[in-house]
């Protein structure tokens, strides 16, 4: 697990994992639907866990 | 006892469909109706309230480059399910500590059709793994999400606590 110095609250911390996951997976499917790389795609990391 | 391993082993590899992976990291498959599949996961970092930083993977996949369905248009294919489900579980088994989050979008209006599937291939995961459900308001939609993570997952209080805070702060 990694660890980080803690900044403070998340909730002063304005990113919202949540939010930026269903927003992530918004583009990814428009990016499929036109046939984009889905490497090109800015902030969004495409990982493969096996 | 290990003729009966080697059976099985055949059995289980003859109910699966070939999975390419991709340059970017996603997995493809093509069924035996020539139905292109992708699966991908993306990584998303999720701060806890002890600073700790868990790495969920948002869970993904699409058929013929499309994610919206058209329910009872194709033929209900095992081997699409199996070749899923075996994925999950080589990623459960690789990364215990890891915590997968699926969103059901309802642009189409069939979210909870895609709930239902997604309901029931998790019944075919091997591991202990535990699911908490959930529905987000997004945009004009509702969004239904699931997130799985091991059961004993010593971080799991952490990781949910954070997950409430997350789903608190936006709503």
């Amino acid at each position: 697990m990694e660890q980080v110095k803690t900044t403070g609250s998340t909730q002063k911390n304005h990113y919202n994992p949540i939010r930026k996951m269903i927003e992530d997976k918004k583009v990814v499917i428009a990016a499929i639907k036109n046939g984009e790389s889905l490497s090109n795609l800015k902030g969004i990391k495409i990982v493969n866990p096996l | 006892m290990a003729k009966v391993f080697l059976i099985l082993k055949v059995l289980r590899l003859s109910t699966l469909y070939d999975i390419d992976v991709t340059e970017d990291g996603s997995f493809q498959f093509t069924s035996d109706n020539g139905h292109k599949y992708i699966v991908y996961f993306l990584a998303a970092p999720v701060p806890d309230k002890e600073g700790n930083v868990h790495t969920f993977l948002n869970l993904g996949f699409s058929r013929d480059g499309d994610h919206a369905c058209n329910p009872f248009t194709t033929k209900f294919d095992a081997k699409i399910e199996a070749t899923i489900i075996s994925i999950l579980n080589d990623v459960f088994e690789k990364h215990d500590h890891r915590v997968l989050i699926y969103f059901c979008f309802g642009d189409d209006g069939y979210s909870r059709h895609r709930k239902i599937v997604f309901n029931r291939w998790k019944k075919g995961l091997t591991r202990s793994i535990e699911n908490h459900n959930a529905t987000i308001q997004y945009e004009e939609t509702e969004i239904f999400s699931c997130l799985m993570l091991v059961s004993d997952n010593p971080l799991k209080g952490l990781i949910l606590d954070a997950f409430e805070a997350y789903l608190k702060d936006y709503q």
